[in-house]
């Protein structure tokens, strides 16, 4: 079975350790964006979700974004013009654009580190163990890792000021 | 033929390991150490500096006077006549805060020789601030190792610890999620990265940490019937900005925990951070089974004042020595892994007045002057030197890369100092000068409770950035780094 990448809210601490891996094991390119919830609140990675049916796949002009047997969806970086058509039609706003390389960062699992039966970048580096690499198991779908937790939403809300 | 070498990141005083992809004796690429018991792997956006730092494009690798280029031997007996040619009295000598021990212990022979006596380390303010209440002698006081941190029932954090090191925060899960029951308090006037992982999250006034930290001081001694301290709960209280049960209640639990430690992260918008360093101490002994740790923000901070203060009883203090350079009492400068001028850019037009500075560093700096001498120093991963981390262990590191031009700081002071660098013997020596530890001073717990009494409130500062560095010349040359921070 593949094996995806995870996100459990309840241990990240926002420390953008994944994103700074990231940027370091790709040449200057991070391909894992960060989102913000209320400024200066907090700092989640956006890790791409290998969709079942990707829409950056539909939305691409060049054909630059696939599909491959794995279930992964990968950049051509021979084909990819930089149009930021995928960075629109992305649901999740996990790709974003790059105007210094004119070429659109998509996670490609670390395919290098794959080979060498490691794991990529963003997990072996997460500081607090809230990104793990898993077997993707269609059965059971644990909630708390994709959905908002009760810590997350106890320190909104609750808190002064 | 690719190789894997490692070492230890020293951008905080926790001490990661870190790996690098070597081939043909070029690091090519970062990788991450499983196998190091601090961190299994974990590397924080910082970590990775250190990649950068062996590559970086800015890197020095001639020695330079203003904008020439010269050799070595031409550099170092320039530097040799120049320092002699000053009165002791006006001569200057700092040591950057990722400097090695043995640099510290050769920095302070050289300035024996030549009765220098304005040597200090340099760092966050705050953290030497809270070096000096470490050196305040408490009863029963331990000094914490990493591995207990993971293995308490109760963790009393003071600040924004996981902003200087979020690696630490696999230890504070292993804390929340180990055990029902377990407690994490965190003492912070903002909301930060550290208060998510809270149960307790006591939101002082700003500025009020010490008199927190004295109030339960307070509870917990009378608790255990050990003398009367004259603290007024409810006043206190008032002025911290928590409810007087909420404090009586984390002193309680924090007390009857089985095991716990204090985790001190020292931060320039604190008060007193003498204070806190040392009430930490206290708190530690009074409490059974408790111990506590300060994580400084570069790693060789507590390795460097050890040895400073064992060796040269009267050297000045960091504040000193930057108002001795702001009132113009110095004229030459010898400024040994730090360019204060870009660290602190108020001060640059003094620094440029001098009339003689030399500059070991590892880039380019502002200073360009006939009166300035440039060396290109060899960084922590290009020497093998020791470094005293945060819970007073001592790592010796191994070369990674070689070094391309660079020397380190030892080299550097051994030439002046017309000695052939015997590494076995000088490390030897630190060595002992490291066995004696921190000189302890005797201070009367009353009299400092009663300083914390006076403190009042200040202003709210907002929170850091995650990158938030101190006032260092050093990390602003890197790409992460501009990226956060919106720079260049």
């Amino acid at each position: 079975m593949a094996k995806r990448v995870y996100l459990n809210l309840d241990l990240c601490c926002g420390c953008r350790s994944c994103a700074a891996a990231c940027a370091y094991g790709h040449h200057i390119q991070s391909l894992l964006g960060h989102s913000k919830i209320e400024v200066q609140e907090a700092e989640l990675p956006l890790h791409c979700l290998q969709c079942e049916q990707p829409a950056c796949v539909e939305a691409c002009p060049n054909e630059a974004m696939q599909k491959q047997e794995d279930g992964t969806v990968q950049r051509s970086h021979f084909k990819c013009v930089g149009c930021n058509s995928c960075v629109v039609a992305c649901p999740f706003g996990v790709i974003q654009p790059n105007q210094d390389k004119h070429i659109v960062p998509k996670c490609d699992l670390c395919i290098d580190r794959l080979g060498e039966g490691e794991v990529p970048r963003c997990v072996q580096t997460c500081t607090s163990g809230a990104l793990t690499f898993e077997e993707v198991d269609e059965q059971v779908v644990d909630e708390s890792k994709n959905l908002a937790s009760v810590r997350m939403l106890s320190n909104f809300i609750g808190r002064r000021r | 033929m690719v190789e894997k070498k490692k070492s230890i990141c020293l951008f905080c005083s926790l001490g990661c390991g870190v790996a690098f992809r070597t081939s043909g004796g070029h690091v090519t690429a970062i990788d991450y150490d499983k196998e190091n018991p601090i961190n299994f792997g974990s590397l924080c956006p910082r970590g990775h500096y250190n990649f950068e730092l062996l590559n970086h494009p800015q890197r020095l690798v001639e020695p330079q006077i203003g904008q020439r280029k010269v050799s070595w031997s031409e550099a170092l007996t320039l530097l040799g006549h120049r320092l002699k040619e000053f009165e002791p009295d006006s001569v200057g000598i700092v040591l950057s805060s990722i400097s090695s021990n043995e640099d510290a212990y050769l920095a302070t022979k050289l300035a024996k020789i030549l009765g220098i006596k304005n040597v200090c380390a340099v760092g966050d303010p705050a953290d030497l601030e809270a070096y000096q209440g470490y050196k305040w002698g408490a009863a029963g006081a331990e000094l914490a190792k990493i591995e207990d941190i993971g293995n308490s029932e109760a963790l009393l954090i003071i600040g924004d610890i996981l902003t200087r090191s979020p690696v630490l925060s696999k230890r504070l899960n292993q804390v929340k999620y180990g055990k029902r029951g377990n407690k994490i308090m965190v003492i912070d006037p903002n909301k930060s990265h550290t208060s998510w992982f809270a149960t307790t999250h006591l939101m002082n006034q700003p500025g009020t940490e010490a008199l927190l930290l004295a109030a339960m001081i307070k509870v917990i001694s009378e608790e255990k019937k050990k003398g009367k301290i004259d603290i007024n709960l409810e006043k206190a209280s008032k002025t911290i900005g928590i409810p007087t049960e909420v404090i009586l209640k984390a002193a309680k639990d924090f007390n009857s925990a089985s095991s716990g430690t204090i985790i001190f992260a020292p931060n320039t918008t604190y008060e007193r951070n003498d204070l806190i360093s040392y009430f930490i101490k206290v708190l530690a002994g009074l409490s059974p089974n408790k111990k506590f740790i300060t994580f400084y923000s570069f790693g060789n901070t507590l390795g460097l004042n050890i040895i400073l203060d064992g060796m040269l009883e009267d050297h000045i203090s960091y504040p000193e020595m930057l108002r001795r350079i702001e009132k113009g009492q110095l004229k030459a400068l010898l400024m040994l892994g730090e360019d204060l001028s870009a660290s602190y850019p108020e001060l640059e037009r003094r620094i440029k007045n001098l009339k003689f500075i030399a500059i070991s560093n590892y880039f380019e700096t502002g200073l360009v002057d006939e009166a300035v001498l440039v060396l290109p120093l060899a960084s922590h991963l290009e020497g093998s030197l020791s470094y005293t981390l945060a819970d007073g262990s001592v790592v010796k590191l191994g070369p990674v890369a070689p070094k391309v031009g660079a020397r380190s700081n030892l080299e550097i002071i051994a030439a002046l100092l017309n000695m052939e660098v015997e590494l076995e013997k000088i490390s030897q020596e630190t060595k002992e000068a490291l066995d004696k530890g921190t000189p302890q001073e005797k201070v009367n717990i009353k009299e400092k409770l009663a300083e914390a009494k006076e403190i009042v409130a200040k202003e709210q500062v907002p929170l850091l950035n995650i990158t938030h560095f101190g006032n260092n010349s050093l990390v602003r040359n890197f790409y992460w780094f501009k990226v956060n921070n919106r720079i260049g």
